[in-house]
């Protein structure tokens, strides 16, 4: 998540070794470092989000289905995509392709059944071309030839990209190198151009354009631009729900923004427990009650916590409690204000000093009245 | 999200009717370069 944050190079030596026991427990974020992903990738080059090489991005699949299938055992070597899947088990399914799904029309599926290959082992390939694209990295596959060029470093989040025409194309006939060992572009440029040219139509077809090389902004829905879930300024949330991902809340980084809610606090008991939250261990906020008082806490991506308390507590009965943080602004992931109140008293105030300006979490969810645990 | 509130024990022992959450809707465009806002609109279209 610092990454994600554009913090990545808080991640020191002396950082992580201090962290060095909460590797691999629920308190981190368990993901392979780069080596291992790398490692485990080989004989192909890269990593997933290096979309042009097969690194990460080509992978075996095991396909069962007894009662469907005579050939038991056997390896196929066509081409496929995992946009084929689904077309592959419709066919199987005997099912049409939905073309509305409550009351949406729905995009028509690109992919090509796989099933001609279950009792075919040799039988000519019909997906001839795919086109490939993850953060400017692109790739094209026909009949066999690959066109690939890496535009930037997967885990290098906050570098600044080079200009796309800068970007060095390879060439490579995965008919004999399937490991996309030996770069053809010098000895064949005109397949190389054949190759760029049909990318860019594809690309064309499929959307991709424009290119939008950014990594960690793109986390952030204000900044990547793309279609929200909740739009408008305000959301209204209900006791009981819970399990919203980031993008299901209305997205509150780097702005001013409140918390209102209706409480009611029973008779005879001190009030406790959550509010509201968003995120958890790696980042996000919460609003809640400990003891009677009300509590606003962020959580600077795991590394400090901002604490802002009433003065006075939350008595029994029905109540509105309220949090009004009030944003520095002058760009991203500054502080701010936090104001609590109680039936529109004031009754806390604090500072928040800096804020995250990507994503809280991947993995842990907004929920009412509890924190939920990881998902 | 801190041992002060462990998730275990995070359920708020009240009620809790209904929250609002609203944001100050300011454009943060300000934020992106020319060519970002450009690529945005494009691609929206």
């Amino acid at each position: 998540m610092l990454s994600f944050n554009g913090m990545s190079a808080l991640e020191t030596v002396e950082f992580l070794t201090a962290r060095l026991d909460k590797l691999g427990s629920p308190e981190s974020y368990n993901h392979y470092a780069v080596g291992w992903a790398h490692a485990m990738d080989t004989p192909y080059q890269w990593t997933k989000q290096v979309a042009s090489h097969w690194g990460g991005t080509r992978n075996g699949t095991i396909v069962h289905w007894p009662k469907g299938i005579q050939a038991k055992g056997q390896i196929r070597n066509q081409f496929h995509h995992v946009i084929d899947v689904a077309p592959t088990i419709l066919e199987c399914a005997d099912l049409p392709e939905p073309y509305m799904v409550n009351s949406v029309g729905q995009v028509p599926m690109q992919g090509l059944s796989m099933a001609y290959t279950f009792d075919g082992a040799k039988a000519a390939d019909r997906r001839e071309t795919q086109y490939f694209e993850m953060f400017g990295n692109r790739g094209i596959y026909h009949k066999g030839w690959t066109a690939v060029t890496r535009h930037r470093t997967p885990w290098l989040m906050t570098e600044v990209a080079p200009p796309f025409d800068d970007d060095i194309w390879e060439l490579y006939d995965t008919n004999e190198d399937w490991s996309q060992a030996h770069d053809l572009s010098k000895q064949m440029p005109d397949k190389l151009h054949d190759l760029q040219r049909l990318w860019l139509i594809e690309a064309t077809r499929n959307g991709v354009l424009p290119l939008d090389d950014r990594a960690a902004e793109r986390a952030n829905s204000d900044l990547a631009g793309r279609p929200v879930l909740v739009r408008g300024t305000s959301q209204v949330l209900a006791n009981g729900m819970g399990g919203l991902n980031e993008n299901g809340l209305i997205n509150v980084k780097n702005k001013s923004h409140s918390i209102t809610a209706q409480v009611i606090v029973p008779n005879g008991k001190q009030a406790n427990g959550v509010i509201l939250s968003q995120g958890g261990i790696a980042g996000g906020w919460m609003f809640y009650v400990k003891d009677g008082t009300l509590t606003y806490l962020y959580n600077l991506v795991g590394i400090q916590h901002f604490v802002v308390s009433a003065t006075e507590p939350l008595t029994p009965g029905t109540h509105q409690v309220r949090m009004e943080f009030a944003y520095d602004g002058g760009g991203l992931a500054k502080g701010g204000n936090a104001s609590l109140f109680i039936d529109a008293k004031p009754v806390g105030q604090g500072r928040v000093e800096h804020t995250v300006p990507m994503v809280f979490s991947a993995d842990e969810t907004s929920d009412v009245g509890i924190n939920g645990a990881r998902r | 999200m801190t041992p002060d509130v462990p998730a275990e024990a995070s359920a708020f022992n009240g009620t809790v009717n209904v929250v609002v959450i609203e944001t100050s809707g300011e454009n943060l465009d300000h934020l992106l370069s020319r060519e970002e806002v450009l690529n945005m609109i494009v691609a929206r279209q």
